[in-house]
């Protein structure tokens, strides 16, 4: 048992490091539609102003609490 | 007056609305920041909405999981539950139908207002299907919260570091899978759970 155990933890130990996921995300990216980036600066402003509503959420949590 | 005593270790942390802030090439994004920046009334408004017009004039390309829209209509509807209960536990009102005209109209302007911050970013979405696999892993081994592993997934699998948030929770990555870049009054406290997560 104890021999099972110690085989267990010597291929655990020389196992390769898990191979990490990678996704090609530039193959997909999105240009802005709009081209001069103080016209995108001015819209980003007006984005943060489509919201009406006067109440506060933990942004964080979502408001989930 | 000098500051006094060793200076402050950075910790793979930076503050995105610091004077000095250079928005990255390429940068993950959180659904907090955005959220934060689509809302006028949330404390953290103007550094969140600054720092995105900044990558925004910069080119930079932002990375998002298609989780950050869901989480974004999740705090919309959220929002106007709260408008009408402002005290309210929120899983007592949930199914409140009084509140779901008001709520339809806060997610058109939700919706409107990501649109048009979209146009105006190079953006790349990763879908959550895509980095679903890796979560239990992440959930595991640095006690994210699901939501949350979704996209520190979506750092890991985009090969990027660079990711922008105001929650301190991904001080649980290591330094050298992510570098946070947060608000100002947050940093000390992200450095600190840093800190704390880092082995011994």
């Amino acid at each position: 048992m104890a021999a099972t155990r110690a085989n267990t933890s010597r291929r655990a130990a020389h196992k390769p490091a898990r191979q990490a996921k990678t996704i090609d995300w530039r193959s997909r990216v999105h240009e802005p539609t709009i081209s001069d980036p103080e016209q995108r600066r001015k819209a980003i402003e007006q984005a943060g102003s489509l919201i009406k509503t006067t109440a506060r959420i933990d942004t964080i949590t979502l408001g989930r609490d | 007056m000098t500051a006094r005593g060793r200076p402050t270790l950075p910790r793979g942390v930076h503050a995105f609305d610091a004077p000095t802030w250079r928005p990255p090439r390429t940068i993950v994004l959180d659904t907090s920041v955005v959220v934060e920046a689509l809302l006028p009334n949330q404390p953290e408004h103007d550094s969140c909405l600054a720092a995105l017009k900044q990558l925004a004039a910069n080119r930079s390309t932002v990375i998002h999981n298609r989780l950050l829209e869901i989480e974004l209509w999740e705090a919309t509807f959220n929002l106007a539950l709260r408008e009408r209960h402002p005290r309210k536990n929120l899983r007592q009102i949930r199914y409140d139908k009084r509140i779901r005209p008001r709520a339809a109209r806060l997610l058109r302007q939700a919706h409107q207002a990501w649109e048009k911050m979209r146009d105006s970013l190079t953006t790349s979405i990763i879908e959550v299907g895509e980095v679903a696999d890796d979560v239990p892993r992440l959930m595991q081994e640095y006690g994210l919260q699901s939501y949350d592993a979704v996209h520190a997934a979506t750092l890991l699998a985009s090969g990027v570091t660079d990711f922008l948030t105001r929650d301190a929770g991904f001080a649980a990555l290591p330094a050298r899978l992510a570098t946070l870049h947060t608000t100002h009054a947050r940093l000390a406290g992200t450095r600190a759970r840093r800190r704390r997560a880092e082995p011994l």
